[in-house]
């Protein structure tokens, strides 16, 4: 087992190796040069020179991304051309927002998910079965950004709920928090919750048609037991698997959702500098977010092979 | 309850081993009527897309300040924007833009990592390795925040969204292909075709591809969705499909601001993707059905 554990952890760091080089090289191609950026339209060619210098954009490709790499491992990731601020700092204050609600939505989603997805199964082909299956198609399909847009007509301006927009932290004012936190973590939820039902649906149907569910059943065993104690059990693998994408597909979505209910998180942040050409920050963004990610999968991929002993053989 | 279900699947079982290979797939295929009315869906977004100017009741570009943000009526079905152009027909011309997307950029994805994980898979060693690692970077970024990024750095438009979601797709094929490599590259057929003297690239190509199809077909089906969603999704924040074209997640940003008083703005080209993506989705499962040997044709 630590075998296993220590050779996945090398992969995600050479993962993440990847990751900054993919990263880094994006961004040499990005528009604007962050001198000018930084001084504005009128200054001097000279003074925009001398700036270049003090950045270290003037040295070679190479040279920087080690500089960048070295800085970022010390928890330095440059500073904001257009806030003149630490990017680490910037990240700092609007990362926590992001999780929050990311988490709320995926502990949602699975709470909601796969209890739907093993209904699904045990009644399929019933009413319940069609109404969960037509529910995740839609769920799958509808864009996060729409759905936040359906939610703010609904349940903001006609029904008055909710408030349309904005973020508060739950430490300060927790009513008013979840409030605001309701609407833009159910439309983060919907399309994982989707996904959940359907992979937990198509995996207890695999396991239920396997020999030993037959055989628990002509044991005699109670149909609870059999479903939680050996079909659950069997099942759960695959669903674990998809924990996995969709920390992916959930973190991926903040970027509109964020922007529907205006909440200050990292997605917001990442369209913001991009649109002010503040090409540091997006960098800095792109690799938490990677790292976040890469780690998630590094904490999954380690539980799967405690619950399947075939994998950490393997 | 159970066990009737499997009974009665055993019996179907029976049925269809005596009917041939492509009428089962046809049966198992077309048996849902969701299967049959997604198929429609798809064929009417294909027709809109190519014969927008014939179908749209007006020029998608044409300004009517006399028409501004109009509600529905006879003559503007869906009602008018901001600046008085017909709703319903930017949304018929806002198909071009998701189909193109669709197609390029899943054919796009679909070759390039079809190549990498034949590649990877057959290769194997440093190559393998290196090229998998790629992907799992590429993976360990959600895709739509590197789509955002990719196209920040080289630009919005239709070209480059398409060569950004085709590009961000590509892990999910070289994957695949690389577990269908590996699995079959076991079989006794390969190491015997090896042991005949056949090449390994021409073992791959001829051997190994059309064993893949199936999941291929699946996964592509299922793509299509994906980039729509994708592409709706960069239109949205801005960073897709440039104004004035018609695009479906820009005409739903355009409308948000408007929620209150003519919300068909937002809700109607929202209506279209999720439709378009819904079709996509369950003809992709309805193909994976008709094509799994295991499920033998049954439902």
């Amino acid at each position: 087992m630590i075998a296993f554990i220590i050779r996945r952890l090398l992969q995600t760091v050479i993962v993440l190796f990847m990751v900054t080089l993919i990263v880094f090289s994006i961004l040499q191609v990005l528009p604007g040069d962050p001198a000018r950026t930084l001084l504005g339209p009128e200054a001097s060619p000279e003074q925009v020179e001398q700036i270049r210098d003090e950045l270290g954009l003037n040295r070679p490709l190479p040279v920087q991304y080690i500089t960048w790499v070295e800085h970022a491992v010390q928890g330095d990731l440059g500073k904001s051309i257009a806030i003149k601020e630490d990017v680490t700092g910037i990240i700092g204050e609007h990362l926590p927002k992001t999780l929050y609600i990311s988490i709320l939505s995926m502990v949602l989603a699975i709470v909601i998910g796969v209890p739907a997805g093993i209904i699904a199964a045990i009644r399929r082909g019933g009413k319940i079965d069609s109404l969960i299956s037509v529910v995740s198609n839609f769920g799958m399909a509808v864009p996060a950004f729409w759905l936040a847009v359906l939610c703010v007509y609904f349940f903001s301006l006609k029904l008055g709920w909710f408030p349309v927009q904005g973020y508060t932290s739950p430490f300060k004012d927790f009513w008013l928090s979840t409030q605001q936190v309701i609407m833009p973590v159910i439309c983060l939820a919907f399309a994982a919750l989707a996904s959940f039902a359907r992979q937990t649906r198509s995996a207890m149907l695999e396991v239920i048609m396997q020999d030993f569910t037959r055989t628990a059943r002509s044991k005699g065993l109670k149909e609870g037991t059999i479903i939680i104690k050996h079909t659950l059990k069997n099942a759960i693998i695959p669903v674990i698997t998809l924990v996995g994408l969709q920390v992916r597909n959930i973190v991926g979505s903040t970027i509109f959702v964020e922007q529907v209910f205006n909440i200050p998180g990292m997605g917001r942040l990442v369209v913001q500098s991009i649109f002010n050409q503040d090409f540091v920050v997006v960098q800095g963004c792109v690799l938490v977010i990677a790292i976040i990610v890469a780690f998630t999968n590094l904490l999954i991929d380690i539980s799967y092979g405690f619950a399947d002993p075939r994998i950490r053989i393997k | 309850m159970t066990t009737e279900i499997i009974a009665s699947e055993k019996v179907v079982e029976q049925k269809v081993k005596k009917t041939s290979n492509k009428k089962r797939f046809l049966r198992v295929f077309l048996a849902r009527k969701t299967v049959v009315a997604s198929l429609a869906i798809i064929f009417i977004m294909i027709i809109c897309a190519i014969f927008a100017p014939l179908i749209a009741p007006f020029d998608p570009y044409k300004q009517d300040y006399t028409q501004i943000l109009a509600d529905p009526s006879l003559a503007h079905p869906l009602g008018t924007d901001l600046i008085g152009r017909d709703v319903l027909s930017r949304i018929i011309y806002g198909s071009q833009a998701a189909l193109l997307v669709g197609m390029v950029s899943v054919a796009i994805a679909s070759v390039i990592g079809i190549i990498l994980g034949l590649f990877s898979g057959y290769a194997g060693g440093l190559i393998d390795a290196v090229i998998m690692r790629a992907m799992d970077a590429l993976m360990a970024i959600p895709p739509i925040i590197l789509a955002v990024v990719f196209v920040a750095a080289f630009g919005g438009g239709l070209k480059n969204v398409i060569i950004t979601l085709g590009l961000s797709l590509v892990p999910t094929y070289a994957r695949l292909m690389r577990g269908q490599v590996l699995a079959i590259r076991e079989s006794d057929y390969i190491v015997a075709q090896e042991l005949m003297g056949s090449t390994n690239i021409r073992n791959m190509i001829k051997h190994v591809l059309p064993n893949c199809l199936s999941p291929l077909i699946v996964l592509i089906t299922l793509n299509f969705g994906v980039a729509i969603l994708a592409e709706a999704g960069l239109s949205f924040l801005g960073l897709g499909i440039v104004p004035p074209k018609a695009a479906w997640g820009s005409m739903i940003n355009d409308g948000y601001k408007y929620l209150l008083s003519n919300p068909i703005l937002s809700f109607a080209p929202g209506m279209a993707v999720v439709l378009v993506v819904v079709a996509f989705n369950i003809v992709g499962d309805a193909l994976r059905d008709a094509l799994d040997p295991r499920l033998k044709g049954s439902l």
